[in-house]
């Protein structure tokens, strides 16, 4: 027979802290990668099709740190810019968290900015969302 | 013309099937990507992060767009300390595909994220 204890609710939690302390620094890691990654995606494929656009002017160095400085404060004011109930920020949170049916709800409020959102919405879609026919 | 058409290029397996727009587009960013069991603070700042790509996203849009002698008052307008009304304003008065903009943004940020976590997914698996 073992004289070995059973182990405790408590000691279990101990041994597998390491482990749940690993797994949470691996997402957070993730969550680093992946905003970076994207972020570097997006703004490759912004600069392709500015250049699509104007041709290839490329700014000076310092037009350019003008230019970042004032879309940084723009999207700033933006993120606080109230939209019938909700600020922008709050809306766009709302729709990458898919809570688009929520925010239908929310049309009367402004009925003139929800009306883009409704559009991503089932039966709304441009071009390609709505109910098909059946053959 | 179908404005998501630039999510055609991010035609992705999750569970064996093909995702659609609709799928996609209601689906929570957190979960497409893999964190719905990441701690809250992790989830809460990669929202954060992710709310600001897509606000980055309008203003790059509606830079692009305005013409040069609006651009300048767009930036006069949107700054720090704007007023509400005058930003709503002058939203209504010369983006009128606001919307679409923002959709759109909104969209393709969530697209350029799942691309990302693949990537890294595969990158790991490797």
């Amino acid at each position: 027979m073992s004289a070995e204890k059973p182990k405790s609710t408590e000691e279990k939690k101990e041994e597998s802290k390491p482990e749940a302390k690993k797994e949470e620094a691996e997402k957070r890691n993730a969550a680093a990668v992946i905003i970076d990654d994207a972020t570097h995606w997006l703004a490759n494929w912004r600069r392709r099709r500015k250049l699509e656009q104007e041709g290839k002017k490329v700014p000076s160095g310092e037009k350019k740190e003008a230019s970042e400085q004032q879309k940084k404060e723009a999207s700033g004011a933006l993120l606080g810019c109230k939209l019938g109930l909700l600020g922008l920020g709050g809306i766009i949170a709302l729709a990458l968290g898919g809570a688009i049916i929520g925010l239908q709800k929310l049309a009367t409020a402004d009925k003139w900015f929800m009306k883009g959102f409704n559009s991503v919405s089932p039966g709304g879609m441009k071009g390609g969302g709505g109910k098909k026919e059946k053959a | 013309m179908n404005y998501f058409s630039f999510l055609n290029f991010f035609f992705f397996r999750r569970r064996g099937t093909i995702m659609e727009f609709e799928e996609f587009l209601k689906a929570n960013i957190i979960d497409l990507v893999g964190l719905s069991d990441a701690p809250e603070d992790v989830k809460r700042s990669f929202l954060e992060r992710a709310s600001q790509m897509v606000l980055e996203g309008i203003v790059d849009r509606i830079d692009s767009e305005l013409p040069e002698e609006k651009k300048e008052e767009f930036y006069r307008v949107f700054r720090q300390g704007a007023k509400n009304e005058d930003m709503q304003a002058f939203i209504k008065a010369n983006v009128p595909n606001f919307e679409e903009i923002a959709g759109e943004e909104t969209g393709r940020v969530k697209a350029a994220l799942v691309k990302a976590s693949q990537e890294l997914k595969a990158a790991q698996e490797l």
